[in-house]
């Protein structure tokens, strides 16, 4: 592993080191993740750090992909893609086992795993697909479904789109085999819908094969336009490829970095890429965990069952509106002096609130609350159900914002957090944390910049005192490019807000989500290449993800022998 | 409830009303000197194997019986299962050190593999990253063996086992890195098992040779794209495949002969929101009746329920109203919190009376010359051992039933941190079943059957 120095690409993404006085070890330099890499082939570990500068000088000018593994279609990308595919906008994928979630994110192909439980749901899901599309089946095949041009027709036309390219003869054969069968054996119609059910189950169709066209330089291969126009699609809109994609892969156009770029930069402004940033952020930040939370009403006055619907309507009403219509800066994410709410959130806040039940952005009192992270979602959701908890609030800094990980408690260590105490504030109770040498080896990490949040309680609200004592929000970020001590989450976000280290986890984790892997140290180039874009462009998040469409990982693949 | 004599089942698989005695219909292979064949107990009833999974450790002091090997005298947690007493075997001290990932991940990885965790992304408590086990878990072992001639060669049921796949909410695995997702909704169990419970013979018979037709297909489809790829994708392929292929094979396989008790369940509203905290127990009824029905309809013969998954945060107020925290965020705390000692008990103690539910359910159902119970092996198990310290030394087991194998009415304490490995206790339960296997999971962690079980 390369020798890493101050303020490297991911340099502190393992943050080992903390385990202090309870190994014995002191702090300092990251010892390597103890449990490898993400699986399959890329040996890395999956947030090991490594000099994305120094490793790209040394891989040097020529074309450096990285894997690209077979990618199957997430339960959102099945939904969308039969929704487009079949008029079905039945998301039959809702009925599909839970997916695995690795690196944060449902869609890394190494964690995409088959079993019968998912096969059966996809014969079931491919089995309704078909009845409810032969249930008008002139307006699905435009002539009769027992001609057979027709037929053969319907299964080119279909059949094309399903696989998102041109089908060949014997593929067309087998499918044609199909519906001869049940044209005997059945009806005619039923065949059709054996056909659909066979394509569907395919994996042309459930998975995103890429097999390569010619060579762009020595073992690296252009894309075909068509699975370049898949990559794109999924990318951008979450679905199957729109007609304007598809015409320009029949032409073969789209093979260069400028033709690429051309089809991202329209597919960016499609209100649909809004949903793949939707989808990207619940997962980057776990939103979805936000409509577990439990509140008891008796403690947190004027909570609902409705508030944690609002709370994640809020903090992606205003992902959205920063992203599309505020410059869609990082730094704006971080500290924008407004948020989204409607009239129940804004009461529910004390803040001033718009009429209705509809979202609306409302400035708040910037000295208090400012972007994502003093919204009521995060806060609340590394709270627990009696308390804040300034240790989870830290954590989540330090994993979701810096990129780096901590390493657990010792395997035996009895923990017990401090009792709840009606005449201490938490910060108060924390206090054995930073004491007592066994915890404070890590506990530096996460205290300090959590309790920062003292402000805010277990639901997300402001509060001046706790107990009836003044609350002290002061806190201290150490372990990253932007150290030092702050007071309260509004000074936390604007230093985090210029931290090379933030920006640079954003670009992790949007490769990732891009890529549907692990980075490689042969990602080394189009990390760095994207960093500097990313860094050129103010931190803008579109231009992030349209840089990350000019990378090698993203317009090549290596040749892989069958 | 739509119950469905013997005598129409028959009709309905073969298309012939059969008389066959018992024993024939229950399909038991002959063998020579009338020998017990695998998978099937002396008096010739199919034996089964019930993973039964509640996460977070227990709270040991309320937990270990007092007393002897056969004069032990039930613990507070455990005092719901006194009915039972000649049909358990309490195994107290069986250590599950394991390798690999947090003390989550690893318990949860290795409790039915007895294996080491593979490298991989998901997250630990830990910050450190895990995958899957390296190996086939203990019930899919047994499935391959007894889950032959069944609709379905096993049952994963969960309750509330959370939103997303990770090493925290599976324990089943087909083989390295294969982990099997347990059902979350009794709905679509219950239309796995029993949709085509009633199909008439002609109709049944046309649906197989057209499901075959589409399967075909589809598998010829994996295959032509799989010549084309690399060997990493083609492998990704490959386990596609082979589900593929397990539906295929069971088309065939319906219902052909079930006890009297045999009956399609009556699920009452499906509007019921299967994830909701309040619906935990509803739901967890359910899946029990369910996987009783399932096996008395001999649609499977191996079976699991996981109750919520490792680390998982169920409020379980059903057990105690006062009681506001999640499960694991409570698990954590010290043993001096007199409150959360209590709460921790009641849960526990509220399990012990879900287990008592099945056992009594499935101790209803008459089978040969005793019940289905006997004939069957339950195992209750639990990722860890404590949950404060993710102790996995001196795990806290519960078997039941017995499959006519183990010498049941006792209860086993080995000593503290003696290395009786858990691996042991997995080849055992192999072994139950008939099944001559020699060592189980990684061999280097296994010795040969543990110890006084039989």
């Amino acid at each position: 592993m390369p020798a890493r120095s101050l303020g490297s690409w991911l340099l502190l993404a393992t943050l080992a080191g903390c385990q202090g006085n309870i190994t014995g070890t002191a702090g300092g330099d990251a010892p390597p993740l103890s449990n490898g890499a993400a699986g399959g082939s890329s040996g890395m570990p999956p947030g090991s750090g490594f000099d994305t500068k120094s490793e790209c000088e040394r891989l040097g000018t020529g074309l450096n992909p990285g894997p690209s593994p077979l990618r199957r279609l997430t339960r959102e990308e099945y939904d969308n893609t039969v929704a487009e595919l079949a008029s079905d906008a039945s998301k039959p994928g809702k009925d599909f086992p839970p997916e695995a979630r690795a690196l944060g994110f449902n869609n890394i192909a190494d964690a995409q795993t088959v079993t019968t439980l998912l096969a059966e749901a996809y014969q079931t899901a491919a089995e309704g697909i078909a009845e409810r599309a032969t249930k008008n089946a002139s307006t699905l095949l435009g002539c009769s479904e027992s001609d057979s041009a027709c037929i053969d027709g319907f299964i080119q036309r279909f059949g094309a789109r399903a696989y998102r390219r041109p089908l060949a003869a014997d593929e067309a054969q087998r499918l044609r085999t199909v519906y001869d069968w049940g044209k005997t054996n059945t009806t005619a119609l039923d065949g059709v819908r054996m056909v659909m059910e066979v394509l569907l189950q395919s994996p042309d169709f459930l998975y995103r094969p890429e097999l390569g066209a010619d060579e762009a330089a020595p073992g690296v291969l252009h894309l075909s336009s068509y699975e370049m126009a898949t990559r794109l699609s999924y990318l951008f809109r979450g679905s199957m490829p729109d007609q304007i994609l598809l015409d320009e892969a029949a032409a073969d156009r789209l093979k260069t970095a400028d033709q690429v770029r051309n089809q991202a930069e329209r597919l960016l402004a499609d209100p649909r890429a809004r949903d793949t940033f939707k989808s990207f952020h619940r997962q980057w930040l776990d939103l979805e965990q936000v409509a577990n939370l439990d509140r008891d009403p008796a403690l947190y006055e004027g909570y609902t069952d409705a508030i944690p619907g609002l709370l994640q309507q809020e903090t992606e009403a205003f992902i959205d509106h920063v992203v599309f219509e505020d410059g869609g800066k990082l730094k704006t994410l971080l500290t924008a002096p407004y948020t989204f709410a409607n009239d129940a959130l804004a009461t529910f806040y004390g803040l001033a609130a718009p009429a209705g039940d509809a979202f609306a952005r409302v400035m708040t009192d910037a000295t208090q609350r400012k972007g994502l992270l003093t919204q009521g979602s995060l806060l609340a959701l590394q709270s627990k159900p009696q308390q804040t908890s300034p240790v989870h609030r830290g954590k989540f800094v330090r994993e979701s914002l810096l990129c780096q990980f901590l390493p657990p408690p010792p395997a035996n260590l009895v923990i017990t957090p401090p009792e709840l105490n009606a005449s201490l504030t938490t910060r108060q109770r924390f206090g054995q944390h930073s004491a007592d040498p066994t915890c404070s080896g890590c506990h530096e990490q996460m205290d300090p910049l959590g309790l920062g949040f003292e402000h805010f309680d277990a639901v997300g609200r402001w509060r001046a005192t706790e107990n009836d004592l003044p609350i002290d929000a002061t806190g201290k970020l150490v372990r990253s490019d932007v150290d030092g001590d702050f007071d309260g989450a509004a000074a936390l976000a604007d230093k985090l807000a210029g931290s090379e280290q933030v920006a640079d986890c954003m670009m992790k984790e949007w490769a990732r989500f891009s890529f549907g892997r692990s980075e490689t140290v042969d990602d080394a180039c189009t990390l760095e290449h994207t960093k500097e874009k990313f860094a050129a462009a103010d931190h803008d998040i579109k231009q992030l993800v349209l840089a990350l469409t000019q990378t090698d990982a993203f317009l090549y693949r290596k040749a892989v022998a069958p | 409830m739509k119950r469905l004599s013997r005598r129409t089942m028959l009709r309905g698989a073969g298309g012939v009303a059969l008389g066959l005695p018992f024993l024939e219909i229950m399909g038991r292979p002959k063998t020579a000197l009338g020998q017990a064949m695998p998978g099937y107990t002396a008096s010739g009833a199919p034996k089964r194997f019930i993973v039964w999974f509640t996460p977070n450790g227990t709270i040991p002091s309320a937990w270990t019986p007092t007393g002897g090997e056969s004069d032990f005298e039930f613990s507070r947690i455990l005092k719901p299962l006194e009915p039972y007493r000649k049909k358990l075997l309490i195994i107290d001290g069986v250590d599950q050190t394991g390798e690999g990932g947090d003390g989550h991940q690893n318990g949860m990885q290795g409790m039915l593999t007895g294996q080491t965790l593979n490298p991989g992304a998901f997250k630990g408590g830990d910050g450190g990253t895990a995958g899957w086990a390296n190996g086939i878990s203990v019930d899919q072992r047994i499935a391959q063996v007894i889950g032959t001639q069944t609709k379905l060669k096993s049952l994963e049921l969960g309750v509330q086992t959370g939103g997303n796949e990770d090493n925290w909410n599976r324990m089943s695995l087909l083989g390295p890195d294969q982990p099997l997702p347990p059902e979350n909704s009794p709905f679509k169990a219950y239309e796995r098992l029993f949709k085509d419970f009633a199909a008439t013979p002609d109709a049944a018979a046309k649906a197989i040779e057209r499901d075959k037709t589409v399967l075909n297909a589809v598998s010829d489809n994996f295959r032509a794209l799989q010549a084309k790829l690399g060997a990493e994708d083609k492998a990704r392929l490959d386990k596609h495949l082979q589900a593929i292929t397990e539906i295929e094979g069971r088309l065939g396989l319906k219902p052909k002969a079930a006890l009297d008790s045999c009956a399609a369940p009556v699920l009452g509203s499906s509007t019921l929101a299967v994830t909701k905290n309040e619906n935990f127990p509803a739901v967890g009824k359910l899946h029990m009746d369910l996987l009783v029905m399932a096996l008395a309809c001999d649609l499977t013969r191996v079976g699991s329920i996981m109750w919520n998954r490792s680390v998982g945060g169920a409020t379980h107020t059903w057990a105690d109203p006062t009681i506001v925290r999640g499960h694991h965020d409570m698990s954590h705390d010290g043993d001096t919190l007199p409150d959360t000692v209590e709460w921790l008990t009641k849960i526990n103690l509220w399990y012990t009376e879900q287990f008592a539910y099945l056992l009594k359910s499935l101790d209803s159902i008459p089978e040969g010359d005793g019940t289905m119970l006997d004939n069957t092996v339950i195992w209750w198990c639990n990722e860890l051992a404590k949950g404060n310290s993710h102790s996995r030394n001196d795990s806290h087991y519960v078997v039941a039933g017995g499959a006519g194998h183990f010498r049941m009415g006792r209860c086993l304490k080995f000593p503290y941190k003696d290395t009786v490995r858990h691996n042991n206790l997995l080849l055992s339960f192999v072994q139950a079943m008939g099944i001559e296997d020699t060592t189980f999971g990684k061999p280097e962690w296994c010795t040969g059957p543990l110890s006084g079980m039989v």
